[in-house]
Order: C-alpha cells, then structure tokens, then sequence
C-alpha cells in the first residue's frame, strides 16, 4: 500500500475504472462491487416478488388453481430462501459495501480481493438455486424440494435432487456471506481514518459490525447442519435419523440456532439506517447514540441464546421452555427501547418527509406491531396455538418487510443521490412508498386473522371459511408486486439523469455524525479518499 | 487500472498485515463454530 507513492503519481490519470466487463468482473473497488450486489438484490427481488404473486393468485381461492401442489410448497420454500439469501442480505451488504469505507474514511474494504470473490460467488448460488427448482422438471429427479426455507428432516431426506442443488447453494451463500462478513468487521475494526473511535462511527457501521460478527458465528452452523443432511442423504450416516441413533429434532436446533440470530442480521442494518435517516430529516442529533449501541449489543448477544421458541411444539423439557420463552420476551426490551430512541430523534425536530422519512416513520409503526405479535408468539401456551398457522406468517412478514425491506427502500432513496450523482422524483417516490405500504398491509393484515381462525401456513389449499381474508391478502399482495415496477423505473430513471445531486443533498444529513460520506462529491470518485480526511 | 494496494495513499499505517490477521481470527472463529455440531454428534456417525 505505501511502497509506491510517487511512482503511482505518474500515471494518475489512469485512475478511473478500467473498461468493460473487466471492471466488474476483477474488481476490487468497493463502490463497484457494492453496486454489483444491489443490481444482484434487484435482480432476485423481482424473481422472488414473481413467485411470491403466484402463491397469492394460487391462494385467491380454495382448491387447487394453477400449481400442482409440491410445486406449490417449492415456491414457498424458494421465495422464502431468495428473500433473505438473494435479496435482503446481498442488498445490504452492498450498502455496506458502498457506505462503510467512505463512513469510516477507508481507502476501500480492507481485504479487496475477497470481497470480489464475495460477490461473484452469489450468481453461482443463485443459479444452483434457480437449478434446484428446475430439475424437478425433468423425470426422474423425485419429489422437489417442498421443506419449506427451514429444509427440516426427515423430509428434506426424502425429497429429490433439487435437494442436493439447494444445499450446495447454501454452501456457497455461507460462504460468500462468511467472507463479506470478515471483510466488513476488518474493515471496520482496522481502517478507520485517524480521529475515527469506533463510538464515534455512525449506527450504520455499527449495525454492520454486530451484523457481520452474527453472520461469522451463525453461518457455518447452517452449513455443517444441511452437510449433514446431504451426509445423511448420500453417505449412510444418520444424523437425523432415529432408526440410526440419530434425532430429526437435532436438525431443528442447529437450523435455528442459525435461523432466529439470521433474522436480526436482516434487521440489523436497515435499524442503521434508521439511525441516519431520522436524525437527518428531525434536523436532530440521534437521541441516545449510546444507548442504541447498547441495545443492538444486547440483541446480538441475546438473539444468540434464544433460538428454541421456534420450536416450542417439539416437547421440550419445563425448564428448556420456560428459560427460551422467558429469554424472547426479555428481546422485545431492547427492541422497545430503540423504537423509542427513535421516536425521542423526531420529538421536537424540524421534521420534513422525504421518502426516506416517510419509510423510516412507516417502519416504526408496522415493525412495533411486528414486535407485539412477536410477544404474543413468546408465551408458549399461545404459540402452541398460533405455531404453524398464518398469524406467524403475519407475524414474520411485518417483521421482515417493515424492518427489513422497507430499511432497505430507505436507505436506496437516501443514498440513491450520493451513488448516482441524481435526485431521484420526490412524487415518484412517495407514490411508491404510499403505494407499497397501503398494498403491504392489505396483503399481511388479514393473514392476523386467518391464522387466529387456524389455517395452517404451506399448505397449497384452505378451508372455504377462510375465503375473503385470502382474497384480500391475493389482492394485496398482486398491488404490492406491481408497485416494484415503479421502484425500478425510479432506480432506473435517477441512474439515467435528473436533477443534480450536491454532495450533501440532505441539509441535516451531517447533524450529531462525523458525516464523511457527505464531504465527498455526489457520485463519489472511483477511490473515494486518497488522504486520510480530517474528522471534526 | 491501479490495484487498491498500489494507491498513494498516505493511511496513517499500512494496515494490510493487521487486516490479515483479523481475518485469520475471524475465519478460525467460524471454522471452529462449523465444525461443533460434528464433533457434538459424532456418536451418530453411524450407518443408519
Ligand atoms: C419482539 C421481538 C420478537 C419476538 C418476541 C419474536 C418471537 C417470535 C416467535 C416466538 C416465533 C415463532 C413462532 C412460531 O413458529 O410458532 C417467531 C417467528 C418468526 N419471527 Fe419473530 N419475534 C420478534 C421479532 C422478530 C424480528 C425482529 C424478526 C425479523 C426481522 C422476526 C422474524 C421472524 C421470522 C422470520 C419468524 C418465522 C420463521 C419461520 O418459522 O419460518 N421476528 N418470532
Ligand atoms: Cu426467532
């Protein structure tokens, strides 16, 4: 990195990207392999949108319509898989590709090599994923893969070759998150700009720090738990199976005990941007940076040791139940604070209610419902009701949507100027919010009630009672699909042109953090900070 | 093109063998948490 200084001053004006697909493919730069994963995350939102609207348009009505039924529990488990796998956890790997290093004051990600091979090993997972739906296609190939995203066994023993294909993108998907999680914490760790300690570094860093160190421990837990499905599948051993001496119920532990800390690495980095978003638009500095730090380290250790109350149903032990119910309702204490941390940002502020804003409110509201269902689904004599039906599904959705996705929105519309050099349409864009989040809450709404009444979730076909909460659901659920073509004419359209963008197009954006992404032009240059940039 | 490495960049340090030590930690962190389940189970290693 120094032995060259004067010589690389010759050649300056070669600084630029190199032309061509070898500017992406051997890339090294942070902002081009950040923007590689967002095309990527777009790219799988529209395939798991697509199955996701032909789930609805089979549920409009009872019986069976347009999907034979394994096909059917194949795109649950597939729209499921891509949504976490394809597209929330590449989208924010990508923002945190892009805003990171510029946040922190780095050169780059601290490891550039890697993290290109972090990303290019995602279009290898997605087309052994893409491929494991396909074989089912070709006879011969058996039964396809209708486990549901948490491939529980003995099923997932039984199902076809699809099976084989899904695990080995799993391989690879924990591999490549492994890896950018490395790369991320290192970064972070050792890169930051002189006058850069870590409790100075905006949420988002943080957020990512605590998400990338989940991702190290929980991932390789996924990848030994489905190796040893493929074992079991094709090796003789039985590991899950209780003819050999092995357990089926082990399988549930080892996939939740990376399955409930996975959903706080979803979480996690759109509660980043929450905290960049809110203080910008209140005009306020971030209420109780501290204590946010604090409650995302509580959730991080927490989110580690309370995986069983997915499995309250299995018949644990009194005391195995009670300890893991009695940890998940502890979770909703950190979570509660940060709303209110949140909500204390704003109180006062000099609010406006650009699209980030707008989502950013949003998210408060439906992801505090989210986190009541998600007390209700605590307390184990209820969830011995509510386990396996629509109301989870509700549940997980205002969850992940909300605190998740929409995060997600924020920060594309927050940042969008920074990456692109163009404002993006205001009206455009809270035509988009408001359509997503009136659709969303017509799709996700009504499924409270279908699982409260007892339908049980994947499961291709209903009881006749529950018709008009599905129809409405379906109708939702079609509305929001389509609002992702605004979404996408809006990326595509800001990238294309429009109203300059400043450097810093949000007046407060700098309010209460070092702000160094706002010092650089809008788009930035291809490497962002050649001397390390003074922090006030 | 410049590689990363190759920049002028005048870091407060070279951090390049520090970064790759994190990393060594890190991995071995996760290559430890892998292999637990295996070694937990290994009783069940058994032709079924
Ligand atoms: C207040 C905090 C929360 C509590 C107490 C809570 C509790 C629960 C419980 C007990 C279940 C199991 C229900 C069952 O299967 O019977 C569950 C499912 C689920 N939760 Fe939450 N939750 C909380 C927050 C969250 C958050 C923040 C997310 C994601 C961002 C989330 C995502 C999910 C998902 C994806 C499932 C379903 C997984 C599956 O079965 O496929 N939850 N939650
Ligand atoms: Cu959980």
């Amino acid at each position: 990195m120094s032995a060259v200084i004067h010589e690389a001053h010759d050649d300056g004006h070669h600084d630029g990207p190199p032309a061509g697909f070898k500017r992406w493919l051997y890339s090294t730069n942070h902002k081009d392999i950040g923007t590689m994963y967002l095309i990527f995350a777009l790219v799988m939102l529209f395939l798991g949108g697509a199955m996701a609207m032909l789930i609805r348009v089979e549920l409009f009505m009872p019986g069976l319509q347009i999907v034979e039924p394994d096909f059917y529990n194949n795109l649950v488990t597939d729209h499921a898989l891509i949504m976490v796998f394809g597209l929330v956890m590449p989208a924010a790997a990508g923002m945190a590709n892009w805003m990171i290093p510029m946040m922190i004051g780095a050169p780059d990600m601290a490891l550039p090599r890697m993290n290109n091979m972090s990303f290019w090993l995602l279009p290898a997972a997605a087309i052994l994923l893409v491929s494991s739906m396909a074989v089912q296609f070709i006879p011969g190939t058996g039964v396809p893969v209708n486990t549901g995203w948490t491939l529980y066994p003995p099923l997932s023993v039984q199902t076809g070759l699809g099976m084989d294909l899904l695990i080995f993108s799993v391989h690879l998907l924990g591999i490549s998150s492994i890896m950018a999680s490395i790369n991320i914490v290192t970064t972070i760790l050792n890169m930051r700009a002189p006058g850069m300690p870590l409790m100075k570094m905006p949420l988002f860093v943080w957020a990512w720090l605590f998400t990338g160190l989940l991702l190290i421990i929980i991932m390789p837990v996924l990848a030994g738990g489905v190796t040893m499905l493929l074992f079991d599948r094709h090796f003789g051993t039985s590991f899950f199976d209780a003819a050999g001496g092995g357990d089926p119920v082990l399988f549930q532990h080892l996939f939740w005990f990376f399955g409930h800390p996975e959903v706080y690495v979803l979480l996690l980095p759109s509660i980043g941007v929450l905290g960049l978003v809110i203080p910008t638009f209140s005009r306020k500095p971030l209420f109780g940076y501290k204590p946010l730090v604090f409650f995302m380290g509580f959730l991080f250790a927490l989110g580690l040791v309370v995986w069983a109350h997915h499995q309250y149903t299995i018949g644990m032990s009194l005391g195995a139940t009670t300890y893991f119910m009695i940890g998940t309702i502890l979770i909703s204490i950190p979570v509660g604070l940060m709303i209110f941390n949140f909500i204390f940002t704003m109180w006062r502020g000099s609010m406006t209610f650009e699209t980030p804003m707008l989502f950013a409110i949003a998210i408060i509201l439906m992801f505090s419902f989210a986190g009541v269902t998600g007390v209700m689904l605590a307390v184990v004599p209820a969830d011995l009701q509510y386990h396996d039906t629509y109301f989870v599904v509700a549940h997980f959705h205002y969850a992940l949507i909300p605190g998740a996705v929409f995060g997600l929105y924020a920060g594309v519309f927050y940042w969008l100027p920074k990456w692109t050099g163009h404002m993006y349409n205001e009206t455009h864009g809270k035509i988009f919010f408001w359509w997503t989040t009136l659709s969303f809450n017509l799709t996700f709404f009504p499924q409270h009630f279908s699982g409260l009444a007892g339908m049980p979730r994947r499961i291709v076909d209903y009881n006749i009672q529950y018709i008009e909460f599905n129809q409405i659901s379906s109708i939702g659920g079609i509305l929001f699909g389509l609002s992702h073509l605004l979404f996408l004419y809006i990326i595509i359209k800001t990238v294309k042109g429009g109203e300059k963008a400043t450097d810093k197009p949000w007046e407060g954006a700098q309010i209460g953090t070092p702000g160094l992404e706002w010092t650089l032009p809008s788009p930035p240059p291809f490497h962002s900070f050649t001397t390390p940039p003074q922090i006030k | 093109m410049k590689d990363n490495e190759q920049l002028d960049i005048e870091a407060k340090k070279d951090m390049s063998a520090a970064n790759i030590w994190t990393a060594i930690v890190l991995i071995t962190i996760a290559i430890i948490v892998g292999m637990m389940p295996f070694f937990y189970l290994k009783d069940m290693v058994v032709p079924g």
